[in-house]
């Protein structure tokens, strides 16, 4: 099964990037939101298996974002992986204490993106500790 | 004067025996006892009726004066022995005495017909009843009367008459008798009464003449030493009359007036000004009604410039002048101005000090404050001395909860007498706000004892609301840098992975250029960002237990895909000991240094990391088999962008801010960074405290470099596409990384 993720960034140049390397690299589908009402908006329409989230975005930031998928029954479940240019030991240490897979930092390294994802939410093997530290 | 008597004679030459075994008989016993009982029962007691002293008071001043005299006991004197001599020739008598009487025996200081030096018990003695009489005693005839009849010296050595006179000391005590005695009743009448009397008269002069003999060698005696002492002293001392003029001055006074002679001179002369002269007049005035009398007065000296003395001023006994010493004050006023002016210095200081500073005694109460802690406090300045300060301004932290006088850091630092310093304390000011503060509070002590404290505060408000901004801006520089590069990196790394297709050679191979020099962005940018938040101040140390396998362990994980990339060996050689330390920064800063190593290690080299373990300290070395660091780069290279050659920024691509990050992080550890000596390539040692001793604890900074900044993979490690690992690793590795791989 092709897996389908959904990429949330307000930046174009990141998204772009990110749906390339997940598409061909990875040979994933790739649905890309700008901020929270097109991801909300996106995820009604269809769960995807796996949510790329932004943390610092205009009005909407990633935690609030998180917290709007996760009100979605659809979306009770599916793993988010936060993809962040704020690390911070405090930062990540917050993001990833919520309801979260794991945090991974930008600038991430475009060939190996689909893996890392992979890893991060336990589908090549055990599930990572992600957040439990 | 009982009446006369025919007189009786008989020679009483050996009288002494008999007396001596009596006084012996008696010793250890209450002669006057004796005395009374064998009166009250007249005959019977061998002694007949003995005299009875006056009122014991009485008696010892008498027996005082006697002694003053210093004659008894003493050897014969020609003076006496005349006397009692002219005695017995001039009344024809077989026996003339000076007798002198104390408080339990007649002593003879000379003698006719009895010896000098001779003795007898008091109660058997004639001369004792003159004395304790006070008047003359005659005896015509002994064994005719009641008081002596039994008396030893008449049963024994056959005493027929006797016939004694007082003799007085110079302060008019009876001290003794001159008397004559004869061994057959005699008639006594006023003409050897009155030749006694004159005789008497005799002895009492000669008296006389001693003690005034003494007392002029005592006066002496007391003048030579009041003169050495006088001289010798270091206070001048004048005497002078009650007109002023000085009639005694000492070498001290001479000295100080700077005069050759003092006597004669008006002593208010010496003085300096009319006030002076004054307030001297006035001491002299109250001089005369009570002693001693103290003033500092300004002297001034011949030639020289006025100068103030503490001078003491008291009469003379008999009422003839005065006495005054002097001593010199000036020295003791330079210093007093001396304390003073430190004083205002130390007032100004606290003054203008930024810092609140408090004394507060043992009980915490505030002995001086200065205007920053008023306006820290929001009081008027002064209100804060005498006030309680934890009751009044530290009884409830933030949270609400009352804080307890015994739980106060400034109670415990009273209390044991170590000083305390915080980072973070809050206090209350005088509106209820909170404020925040950093603290420190230190003992005062005096002579070992706690007398209190000095508290330094210092309101980090501001200071903290700057941390925050900073902060604020490294995140969002962080951001803002990274999300362009982020896209920036991703195309050419998508580009040169041949995801977007086959590319031309040439366009490849400047993309490949564009990739490496994105990395080398990125890393910059993490270093500066490292750099930034080392520099906020003291990164945000969270020290715990940490074995030394481990730290060296994900070091040589961090650096292990860069050094196989380079055909670096790395070996280690490390004792597992557990060490306090933040394991993340000594970490990234070992990575550093391997990075280091290994970008400046030729391939087919090793990089060794030993580890020296003592009881107070961890050395860690790492060796590198490359070409060493010159001479003079040797601390070039722990500079920001201080590489031994610039060339080999580029040729190797570091930063050339790992050395500068890992040495700042290794002295935030209380540790050292250096260069060592090897002469095979570089050795980096790092020296790290058994036990960690942040010295500059601040919960309030913008923390430490960012230890979770590579969450996934080595950017360029793992791109496949550079012919060598051209990467410095990324230094942040560490185990916190491990929450998002």
């Amino acid at each position: 099964m092709t897996p389908t993720v959904l990429m949330v960034d307000d930046d174009h140049g990141i998204r772009e990037v990110a749906r390339l390397a997940l598409e061909r690299v990875g040979g994933w589908r790739v649905r890309t939101a700008a901020d929270a009402e097109e991801a909300v908006a996106s995820a009604t329409a269809e769960a995807p298996d796996v949510v790329l989230l932004d943390v610092m975005m205009p009005g909407t930031d990633g935690p609030s974002t998180l917290a709007r998928l996760r009100a979605l029954p659809a979306m009770r479940d599916v793993p988010v992986v936060f993809l962040t240019a704020k690390l911070q030991p405090e930062e990540v240490t917050r993001l990833a204490a919520l309801d979260v897979a794991g945090v991974l930092g930008k600038p991430f390294d475009a060939m190996t993106l689909a893996a890392d994802v992979r890893r991060t939410v336990g589908w090549d093997g055990p599930p990572s500790v992600a957040g439990a530290s | 004067v009982t009446g006369a008597a025919p007189a009786g004679a008989g020679a009483r030459r050996d009288d002494r025996p008999a007396v001596r075994r009596d006084l012996r008989a008696s010793a250890g016993r209450d002669l006057r006892a004796d005395a009374r009982s064998g009166a009250r029962s007249g005959r019977g007691v061998g002694i007949g009726i003995p005299s009875v002293p006056a009122h014991p008071a009485v008696e010892a001043a008498r027996v005082s004066a006697l002694h003053q005299l210093d004659l008894l006991d003493t050897a014969p004197d020609a003076r006496f022995d005349r006397i009692v001599r002219t005695v017995a020739r001039l009344l024809d008598a077989p026996i003339a005495l000076l007798n002198l009487v104390d408080d339990r025996r007649q002593w003879t200081k000379a003698g006719v017909g009895m010896p000098q030096g001779g003795e007898a018990h008091r109660s058997i003695s004639f001369c004792a009843h003159v004395v304790d009489e006070a008047a003359p005693l005659a005896v015509p005839d002994t064994r005719r009367d009641d008081r002596f009849r039994d008396n030893p010296q008449v049963v024994e050595d056959g005493l027929g008459c006797y016939l004694g006179v007082p003799v007085r000391s110079p302060g008019g005590h009876v001290v003794g008798s001159l008397c004559i005695a004869g061994h057959e009743p005699r008639q006594l009448g006023d003409r050897e009464l009155s030749i006694l009397h004159d005789l008497a008269a005799w002895v009492e002069a000669e008296f006389r003449s001693d003690a005034l003999g003494r007392a002029t060698r005592e006066e002496r005696t007391v003048r030579e030493r009041l003169e050495v002492i006088t001289s010798s002293v270091g206070d001048g001392v004048v005497v002078f009359d009650a007109r002023g003029r000085i009639t005694d001055a000492n070498p001290a006074a001479l000295l100080m007036t700077g005069d050759g002679e003092l006597v004669g001179r008006d002593v208010t002369s010496l003085l300096a000004t009319p006030a002076d002269r004054a307030a001297l007049t006035r001491m002299l005035r109250r001089g005369e009604l009570h002693a001693p009398v103290e003033s500092e007065l300004r002297l001034e000296p011949r030639g020289g410039l006025p100068y103030p003395v503490a001078v003491t001023v008291a009469s003379m006994h008999d009422g003839g002048g005065f006495v005054a010493t002097a001593r010199d004050v000036s020295e003791q006023h330079r210093h007093l101005r001396e304390l003073e002016q430190l004083q205002r210095q130390h007032r100004r200081i606290l003054d203008v000090a930024g810092d609140a500073i408090i004394g507060i005694d043992t009980r915490g109460v505030v002995e001086y404050a200065n205007p920053a802690a008023a306006r820290l406090f929001g009081v008027p300045d002064g209100d804060l001395v005498g006030i309680d300060l934890h009751a009044s301004f530290h009884h409830t932290s933030p949270d609400g909860r009352a804080v307890r006088w015994e739980r106060c850091r400034t109670h415990h630092v009273l209390a044991t007498g170590t000083a305390h310093t915080d980072a973070e304390e809050v206090y209350l000011r005088s509106d209820g706000t909170f404020v925040a503060v950093e603290y420190a509070a230190t003992p005062q002590r005096v002579d070992g004892r706690v007398t209190g404290a000095v508290m330094v505060m210092r309101d980090v408000t501001t200071r903290r609301e700057l941390d925050r901004l900073k902060a604020d801006f490294v995140s969002a520089v962080s951001h803002e840098l990274r999300t362009p590069l982020t896209s920036i990196k991703g195309t050419l790394s998508l580009a040169c992975g041949g995801v977007l297709g086959d590319l031309p050679d040439d366009v490849a191979s400047m993309l490949a250029i564009a990739q490496t020099s994105t990395d080398r962005l990125i890393r910059l940018v993490n270093d500066l960002l490292d750099l930034t938040r080392l520099d906020a101040g003291a990164a945000d140390l969270r020290p715990a237990p940490t074995r030394l396998a481990t730290v060296v362990g994900d070091a040589l994980d961090a650096v292990r895909p860069c050094a196989d990339g380079a055909r670096v060996e790395l070996v280690a050689d490390v004792t597992d000991v557990t060490l306090t330390l933040d394991g993340d920064r000594i970490v990234q800063a070992l990575t550093n240094l391997l990075a280091n190593a290994v970008r400046y290690s030729p391939s087919g080299e090793r990089v060794h990391v030993l580890a020296e373990v003592t009881d107070t300290s961890v050395t860690l070395s790492v060796r590198e088999g490359g070409r060493g660091v010159p001479v003079e780069a040797r601390e070039r290279i722990f500079e920001r962008f201080g590489q031994a050659d610039a060339s080999d920024s580029r040729e190797r691509d570091g930063t050339g801010l790992g050395l500068p990050i890992a040495r700042e992080l290794v002295e935030q550890h209380g540790g050292r960074l250096w260069l060592g000596e090897s002469e095979t390539g570089a050795v980096f040692h790092l020296e790290l405290p058994r036990v960690q001793r942040p010295s500059v604890p601040d919960r309030g900074s913008a923390g430490g470099p960012d230890p979770t900044r590579s969450t996934g993979p080595d950017p360029t490690c793992s791109t496949g596409l550079a012919p060598t690992c051209s990467t410095e690793l990324d230094p942040s590795r560490s185990t916190r990384e491990r929450t998002a791989p």
